[in-house]
């Protein structure tokens, strides 16, 4: 099937389509794990949407702008009828080399990977849960693009805060994410996220910061960020069983864990190159853990933590 | 995958190779998979760059890595036949091995 066939009645006329109209004239900056996303052409009632959500990720002071994304207007029949009962939301996308063009539920978008990233977003979702959708999920993707360009990684992973560092658990949906968060949480840790976390260089090494995309644990902390001590693989198992592993393994399990950019042709180099930076001298390794607590305090006992 | 002693192969075009001391790792973007390998793959398709063929790869391994012969053998083949799988490795078309008319 063609790029964008599973969502769009005709992709390549609704990428191509020139003169698209704002929603209106409002536009949102958030600053995510330290970096700056702007939204444009936004209407009152996607502002207010986006502010329920992201409200507290709208600094003080927006700072220039690392991705701007143009919010614009299509029209409901552009987009095919889906049922998305029971499917596990993934995008279409096209990867080009100065860019990468996507399209999902009710959206399609473009970013042109300059500095700053700019890009449009197209869709007909005006108000409610379904322009968040629409903003968050675009977001995601900027999220994903922006970090690599800054030497990072967005990792489908929970974060937890413990003392002055932070432990990274990474897995695919399924793998015990929000499990371990909540178990850590009932034990008095803050929880960064339990769905996608970041990973970004610093002068003082590694440091994680989580971003309110999804999950359980949507962190309202912005601002957050902690060097990371250990990233943790997670695996299905009934006790704890921490098990290092080598560079090579370290980097291979972690790519495949790094949403949209990991199948980029043009940038998966790239991933694999600040992955390496950045787990270098950290410790990683498998764990495999109890449903059941206490887990952090045991995780603690067996030297894990 | 049983192959003849003189099959060699290759890392598709778009397979990237990094060797990380002494492991490495194997990047098939086309599947968005990164392949760790430890010392022993590493060597091995350090060896199949170098154009030696499926069918002396084993008996150098067992030479370098002082292993057993039977074991290392069947290892090997299921190495390679795991990176073929991955789409990783590809066969070396051999140079008479064209069929006439």
């Amino acid at each position: 099937m063609s790029f964008g066939a599973r969502f769009l009645v005709d992709p390549a006329a609704s990428f191509a389509a020139t003169g698209r109209e704002p929603f209106g004239d409002r536009a949102v900056s958030l600053e995510l794990a330290g970096r700056s996303f702007t939204f444009a052409g936004l209407d009152d009632a996607q502002l207010a949407a986006t502010d329920s959500r992201f409200g507290s990720f709208r600094p003080a002071v927006a700072a220039a702008a690392d991705v701007n994304l143009q919010v614009r207007r299509a029209d409901a029949d552009e987009f095919v009828a889906f049922d998305a009962r029971g499917w596990e939301y993934e995008f279409d996308f096209a990867y080009e080399p100065a860019g990468v063009a996507w399209a999902g539920l009710m959206l399609g978008g473009r970013l042109a990977l300059d500095v700053p990233a700019t890009g449009t977003v197209f869709t007909h979702e005006g108000a409610g849960e379904g322009s968040l959708g629409v903003l968050e999920n675009a977001l995601r993707i900027a999220v994903a693009y922006d970090l690599l360009a800054a030497g990072g990684v967005l990792l489908h992973g929970a974060a937890v805060v413990d003392g002055d560092g932070a432990f990274v658990f990474v897995g695919h949906s399924g793998a015990g994410k929000s499990t371990l968060s909540g178990l850590a949480a009932a034990e008095g840790r803050t929880i960064l996220t339990d769905d996608l976390v970041a990973l970004l260089p610093s002068p003082a090494g590694p440091i994680v910061a989580g971003l309110p995309l999804g999950g359980d644990f949507r962190t309202r902390l912005p601002g957050i960020s902690v060097p990371l001590r250990a990233l943790a693989l997670l695996e299905k198992g009934d006790a704890i069983d921490f098990e290092a592993l080598s560079a090579a393994r370290s980097l291979g399990r972690c790519f495949a864990c790094c949403p949209f950019v990991n199948h980029d042709p043009y940038r998966g180099e790239r991933a694999l190159d600040n992955l390496g930076r950045l787990l270098g001298g950290i410790r990683v390794g498998t764990l495999r853990f109890p449903k059941r607590g206490p887990l952090w305090s045991e995780l603690a006992r067996e030297g894990v933590t | 995958m049983t192959d003849a002693p003189s099959t060699t192969y290759r890392l598709r075009p778009d397979v990237r190779l990094r060797l990380l001391g002494d492991e490495a790792i194997v990047l098939v973007q086309e599947r968005a998979v990164v392949f760790g390998l430890n010392a022993v793959g590493s060597r091995v398709v350090e060896l199949l760059r170098a154009g030696r063929p499926a069918g002396e790869l084993a008996a150098e391994i067992a030479r370098e890595f002082e292993a057993g012969g039977a074991d290392v053998a069947a290892d090997v083949e299921a190495f390679l036949a795991e990176l073929v799988a991955i789409g990783a490795l590809e066969e070396v078309p051999s140079a008479g091995g064209g069929v006439g008319p």
